[in-house]
């Protein structure tokens, strides 16, 4: 999957921006970081190198749920710049 | 070296799963700026998985086939396997670990290598080279790691095995390296073995040093139940305040077996000790009064008896306490005049009790002959009793005139003569004190006359050759003047001393006569030192020149009685021509140097 989004202030182009970052979530949630995690623990291996691995991995997965909630966010805050857009197409400020 | 224990068919599906996540990984590609952060987190996942994880689980698997002869080497009885036999499950095999470094171990590890050790009775866990080296290291890590030394030491409390078992091993291979020496063959393997050995121990002591308390108490109490020489393996290792190491190692040689002393030809307790004390040589004045209960525990506890020698002497250097100094000195010789027949020398020992008693009072002889009153001495008779001691043998004498330097050093740092020329009568009082009792003492010792006119003439050139210079070097308000010309002082009671034969007989000097006649000029060390101190004092302004010449005894053929010298001074300060304070001046140096009466009574 290649993604490319230029910046722009339609509301549409941001929904579809917020809409793809969402989908790059997704597809980061799917990574099998955990499951590799998951099956190099002490039922598969001991010793100095097998619990440094074993670490990264385990840290390698926060990393990827972080990354994806990141993205969630981002996406938030798109939508929201999009609502405010379409209800004040003008950019006049509410008094 | 670490190894590394895996079941292959778990290992495999991890395997796997790796390259799907690659897989995976690789796919996912994003531009906005917003993921920005996400794509770099994407590629460095994608970089680890290529560069160091599938790499790792590839050379785990394929270990087995190219490493068999490993795997097979770490038979059931081997120490290594001890750490995972406990934790791995029928079908799992071991290998070296493809990533080298430092050995490092989980508490269940460490938990299973101390019941390994528990139950290793006869020592067959560690009686291999690589499962010296390994233990060394696992023990080294264990020791640093709080969790580990906990684990370990809730199963393992057999220290009295373990490190007996490295005594004797560290025997068996010392035996070794000296016999390699002696042979002439050295190939080094020795030598090798021996390091591991000791690489081990410090293992051990960095596992019982940091542990606070165990089942039986902290680790003094470890330390103290175990044998001497092997505690003393652990303390020479363990990382100890100076203070604790003194304590420790005093009470470790103290407890070495001394009736029979182990004469052990190989090591003694004192070659582990010492060095480590000698690192900071503040302690030793510690390790000498924890000591002064039996001094004899120290003289032969070290084979290398430079090591004995050196605490002796550090510990009563010029920087120590006077009294702490003074102190010491007295009781190690006491010590010395109650049991010096248990004293002899070891076979093969060079070590001599006197001499290195010498070694330690030479720095302190201007004290100990004139300033002993101020000491917890028994007066004189104590301070003859120890010089004695000090000049009983040719041996000590010669190393008693060698270090007492230190206190012509000392001396040196006081003013001789002030910068008005006028003399210091404590320090001429101790100058003239010192000789005259030394030379006392060695009549009173039966010492015969050519060797003390040896010991005299030594401690007039140590005195000579040194003393102005230093005058002059520590004194800077003697100006440059003073320092350029500080020889001219001792020439002018060098040409004296040559004029009225008082000059002490050479080594090529063998004329019975002539050492006669020195003896009698210098009867009780005092003669010398008047014209010393009037050549220091004419040097320095204090007289008119040419002053110091015109004390001649050449006419006293049958010696130089104080009373006469004082005559003969008495009509040389009536001289008129000499101002009141030039006769004062030369009052000082006769009363100072013939009679100690006033003197005596500054120095209290």
């Amino acid at each position: 999957m290649v993604l490319q989004f230029d910046v722009s202030d339609d509301p549409i182009v941001l929904r579809q921006q917020a809409a793809e970052l969402r989908d790059l979530a997704a597809s980061i949630d799917a990574l099998p970081v955990l499951l590799l995690a998951r099956a190099l623990d002490e039922r598969a291996w001991i010793g100095p190198s097998a619990s440094r691995c074993r670490q990264e991995v385990q840290d390698a997965a926060r990393r990827t749920a972080n990354a994806a909630d990141d993205l969630r966010f981002h996406a938030e805050r798109l939508l929201a710049q999009a609502e405010m857009i379409e209800n004040n197409p003008l950019g006049v400020s509410p008094t | 070296m670490n190894y590394l224990a895996f079941d292959p068919l778990q290992l495999d599906a991890a395997r796997r799963r790796a390259a799907t996540l690659l897989e995976a990984t690789t796919q996912l590609r994003c531009y906005d700026p917003l993921a920005a952060d996400a794509d770099v987190m994407l590629r460095s996942l994608s970089s680890r998985l290529v560069n160091d994880w599938v790499p790792l689980i590839n050379r785990v698997l394929a270990s087995t086939a190219l490493t068999e002869y490993e795997a097979r080497r770490l038979a059931p009885t081997d120490l290594q396997r001890a750490v995972f036999d406990e934790l791995i499950a029928p079908g799992w095999q071991v290998t070296v670990d493809p990533m080298q470094g430092a050995v490092s171990m989980t508490g269940a590890q460490a938990i299973a290598l101390a019941g390994r050790l528990a139950g290793d009775v006869d020592g067959r866990l560690t009686d291999e080279d690589d499962e010296v080296v390994w233990l060394a290291g696992a023990l080294a890590t264990i020791g640093a790691d709080s969790v580990l030394r906990a684990a370990f030491i809730a199963v393992f409390d057999d220290w009295e095995r373990l490190t007996q078992r490295l005594v004797n091993r560290r025997f068996q291979l010392l035996d070794e390296v000296h016999r390699e020496r002696r042979t002439g063959q050295v190939d080094g393997r020795w030598q090798r073995r021996l390091q591991a050995l000791e690489a081990m121990t410090s293992g051990v002591a960095s596992i019982i040093a940091r542990t606070a308390r165990s089942r039986d108490g902290s680790w003094p109490v470890i330390v103290d139940r175990l044998d001497p020489y092997a505690a003393a393996l652990l303390v020479a290792q363990m990382d100890l305040d100076p203070g604790t190491r003194a304590r420790l190692s005093a009470s470790l040689i103290l407890r070495y077996p001394n009736e029979p002393r182990q004469h052990v030809d190989i090591e003694r307790i004192g070659d582990v000790l010492l060095p480590p004390i000698l690192a900071d040589p503040s302690w030793t004045t510690s390790l000498l009064q924890y000591l002064a209960v039996d001094p004899g525990a120290l003289y032969f506890a070290s084979l290398d008896t430079s090591l004995t020698e050196r605490v002796m002497v550090a510990g009563v250097n010029q920087h120590t306490d006077p009294t702490a100094a003074m102190a010491l000195i007295g009781t190690y010789l006491d010590d010395y005049s109650d049991h010096h027949q248990s004293y002899s020398p070891p076979p093969g020992s060079e070590f001599q009790v006197q001499a290195a008693l010498a070694m330690m009072a030479g720095p302190w002889l201007g004290w100990i002959c004139a300033r002993y009153e101020r000491f917890d001495w028994d007066k004189q008779a104590d301070r003859d009793r120890y010089l004695s001691i000090l000049v009983d043998t040719e041996e000590s004498r010669q190393v008693l005139v060698a270090s007492s330097e230190a206190w012509v050093h000392r001396l040196a740092d006081q003013q001789l003569v002030d910068t008005a020329g006028r003399p210091n009568p404590i320090v001429m009082r101790e100058l003239s004190q010192t000789l005259t009792v030394v030379n006392e003492r060695m009549r009173a010792e039966h010492v015969s006359d050519a060797q003390s006119a040896v010991l005299l003439g030594d401690i007039f050139t140590e005195l000579t050759s040194h003393l102005p210079e230093l005058i002059a070097m520590k004194n800077p308000a003697m100006g440059e003047v003073a320092k350029q010309t500080a020889g001219q002082a001792i020439e002018i009671v060098v040409d004296w001393a040559r004029a009225n034969n008082v000059l002490p007989p050479t080594a090529e000097m063998v004329d019975d006569q002539a050492k006669e006649q020195w003896l009698r000029r210098t009867l009780d060390g005092k003669v010398y030192l008047v014209a010393l101190g009037l050549a220091m004092v004419e040097h320095s302004g204090g007289i008119p020149a040419g002053f110091t010449r015109r004390l001649d005894l050449s006419d006293l053929d049958e010696g130089c009685e104080a009373e006469q010298i004082e005559e003969r001074m008495a009509a040389l300060s009536a001289d008129p021509q000499l101002t009141e304070q030039q006769r004062a001046n030369v009052n000082i140096v006769v009363a100072n140097t013939l009679n100690f009466g006033e003197a005596a009574a500054l120095c209290r």
